[in-house]
């Protein structure tokens, strides 16, 4: 859409486009650093990062000016900030037990907050927003670092999760809940608890704290009135709350295993000898980040691609960029068909690709997804030849699982080729189960100390597995 | 006679069987070590280093590359002291302590290896005594790696410990920065595993 906007005193576009109605993504917290938040400068005078911009040009709403009394801009879907989360809410259905109660869940992602109303087993609200933590990073060791720079910095990231979770406590109307549940990675828990999570930064990389204490709202600062709000135990320090809160919505048989593919690649594998997990840092690729032309599941977003100029777009509209699935069909597709060779080069030899019109991908963005696919597959293999377990099954948990093709994530190399089931967000699930279900606590923290921890990195194989990954089959 | 453009193509193109099968023949039929590593395995890892740089290979080749080099070296280490090669020099290369990422730690030691260093590989979670370790062995120059910037500050511990001591102390991997190497007085700072031998070649020179 685009919109006139008049000069308006000290505040920078995204302000003035917020103030306008167009709330834009500002993940980074408006540090000029994810750029999410672009726009198109069609007319005006403009300055980013207080240097002049000549127009039209494409530029970090975050960052810039309006300089002269007057000027155009273009917002692009995928820029908008978002404000509904039906995706980030939906876990697959084990019916929750009927409650008159009415509860609250909440999953506290790195990125994205999600949180759900429940009322006689039964989501009645949800909601979803971006973590506020994300100005001090984008993952959890720029987090962690973030702690050791001042005094009051546990503090000020304690607050951002706080006032992430309030800002969707005011959506759900939290009147009347009996509890809330939170369930999130080991390093989002021990910081919405106030926890320094540093000895997770270094190895041995143990956690502080892998059971949270029941504390009051109020006492936390959250405005829910004086309930309860429980949090779901972590297993160790990069397998946290949210797998914990996934193993008790999916229970594992033997060759079974519960993945979550995000910026770590969680993994828990139940063998006849036991549980193992691990997680790889697979980065944030699938997410757009470092993607020139990645983008969101939001309108405009290629959800399913099926070769160049064939693809499915959300919302129906002229495709402005590629969601983490397409990227996976991307490469399957362009390999089977010979655009791409082994080593994911472009053939014939070329710098980049044109998926759609105007949606470029470069060799090197190639090279990002590559290595993330990798980290993903050597992960599951070298925990399973660890364990001498093989696969049978596989849970896929998480956003990125569930717009996933899975013909294509087995054929580009992603995923081994066995039976494998999209779960959603089990993270809330499991906590909308402790939440309407308090009682669970004693099962959840039976339940941590099932798996054993592999630090993938000092397995030999992980580092073969990871070459042999990078290839396209 | 050993196909040396056999070899240095298999090095090139990864393929890690031929070239230990190359290698081994070589050695069975009696080749001299230099001629391997000068007119084989060298040039074919600076050929892939060099594509690298100029963005004509991205990571994955020159993981493969590498993968396949190590397969022939692994074959020709034990014969090349006994072979009376003079070297080039020695570097000491470890992941810093806290941290135990290393696939880009070992590649750097690889493409050091293939350009014709000692390198000792001191593994990782090193402290400055493990450094220590590696300078007693002969090293002359350490090789810093990091992956997490929770881990990174160990490096200007390393550099600090260094100072004067006749060593030079390089640093690299994802977090770090030429900004954070000058920041903390390192030698040298490389962005990738190619520059890292460019690096090494530039301080062995002018030393």
């Amino acid at each position: 859409m685009q919109l006139t906007l008049k000069a308006d005193g000290r505040k920078n576009l995204a302000e003035q486009l917020a103030a306008a109605g167009y709330p834009l993504d500002l993940r980074c917290g408006g540090n000029g650093t994810c750029g999410r938040c672009r726009v198109r400068l069609r007319s005006g005078e403009w300055e980013t990062d207080g240097k002049p911009v000549s127009v039209p040009a494409e530029v970090n709403a975050c960052r810039t000016r309006l300089t002269g009394p007057e000027g155009e801009v273009e917002i692009p879907e995928r820029s908008l900030a978002v404000r509904q989360g039906k995706v980030a809410a939906a876990w697959r259905s084990r019916p929750l037990p009927e409650s008159r109660e009415s509860v609250i869940a909440v999953d506290l992602g790195t990125t994205t907050v999600a949180a759900v109303k429940l009322c006689n087993g039964e989501i009645v609200r949800e909601a979803t927003c971006f973590n506020r933590q994300s100005r001090f990073g984008d993952n959890v060791i720029t987090r962690i670092n973030h702690v050791g720079t001042s005094s009051g910095a546990l503090e000020e990231l304690r607050m951002a999760a706080v006032e992430s979770v309030n800002e969707l406590l005011d959506r759900l109307e939290p009147d009347g809940a009996a509890r809330i549940a939170l369930a999130g990675n080991t390093v989002m828990s021990c910081l919405f608890h106030g926890i320094d999570p540093s000895p997770i930064g270094v190895m041995p990389f143990t956690p502080p704290c892998r059971i949270f204490p029941v504390r009051g709202a109020a006492e936390l600062g959250l405005r829910a009135g004086d309930i309860p709000v429980l949090t779901v135990p972590a297993i160790a320090g990069y397998v946290g709350g949210d797998l914990t809160a996934g193993l008790l919505e999916t229970p594992l048989r033997p060759g079974e295993l519960l993945v979550d593919i995000g910026t770590n690649c969680e993994i828990i594998l139940q063998t006849e000898q036991g549980m193992f997990c691990t997680a790889a840092a697979a980065g944030p690729a699938f997410e757009g980040a470092g993607i020139h032309c990645g983008s969101r599941a939001v309108p405009g977003a290629i959800d399913h691609y099926f070769g160049r100029n064939s693809c499915s777009v959300i919302g129906g509209a002229a495709p402005a960029g590629l969601c983490g699935s397409a990227m996976i069909d991307f490469l399957a597709v362009e390999r089977r068909l010979g655009h791409l060779n082994e080593f994911g080069r472009i053939q014939p030899p070329a710098d980049c690709f044109e998926a759609a019109p105007g949606v470029t991908i470069y060799e090197w963005e190639i090279e990002q997804l590559l290595k993330a696919k990798a980290a993903v597959r050597a992960g599951i293999a070298t925990l399973a030849a660890y364990c001498r377990t093989p696969v049978k099954k596989l849970f896929l948990a998480g956003g990125f699982a569930r717009y996933l093709d899975f013909g294509n994530a087995v054929a580009c190399g992603m995923l081994p080729d066995c039976e494998l089931e999209a779960v959603g967000n089990t993270s809330l699930g499991g906590a909308a189960r402790l939440a309407v279900q308090p009682g669970l606590a004693a099962e959840l923290e039976r339940l941590i100390d099932l798996p054993k921890d592999i630090p993938l990195n000092l397995l030999d194989e992980f580092e073969d597995n990871y070459i042999d990954g990078l290839l396209l089959p | 006679m050993t196909d040396f453009e056999a070899l240095r193509a298999a090095v090139i193109k990864g393929k890690r069987n031929d070239v230990a099968a190359i290698v081994q023949a070589a050695i069975d039929g009696g080749e001299d070590i230099n001629l391997i590593l000068d007119r084989g395995m060298i040039p074919a890892m600076r050929e892939i280093g060099d594509k690298f740089s100029r963005n004509e290979a991205y990571v994955p080749e020159l993981l493969i590359a590498a993968r396949a080099m190590q397969a022939g070296l692994a074959l020709l280490e034990p014969l090349i002291a006994a072979s009376g090669r003079k070297s080039m020099g020695k570097v000491a290369i470890g992941t810093v302590k806290g941290d135990l990422h290393d696939i880009g730690k070992n590649l750097v030691a690889i493409m050091l290896k293939g350009a014709g260093y000692d390198v000792i590989d001191l593994g990782v979670n090193c402290d400055i005594t493990k450094y220590e370790e590696g300078v007693k062995q002969g090293a002359t120059i350490i090789g810093c790696s990091s992956l997490l910037t929770t881990t990174m500050p160990y490096m200007k511990e390393v550099v600090a410990y260094f100072k004067d001591k006749g060593v030079k102390v390089v640093i690299g991997g994802a977090p770090v920065t030429q900004a954070y190497a000058d920041e903390i007085g390192a030698d040298g700072y490389s962005e990738d595993a190619n520059g890292a031998v460019k690096l090494i070649d530039s301080l062995l020179k002018t030393a």
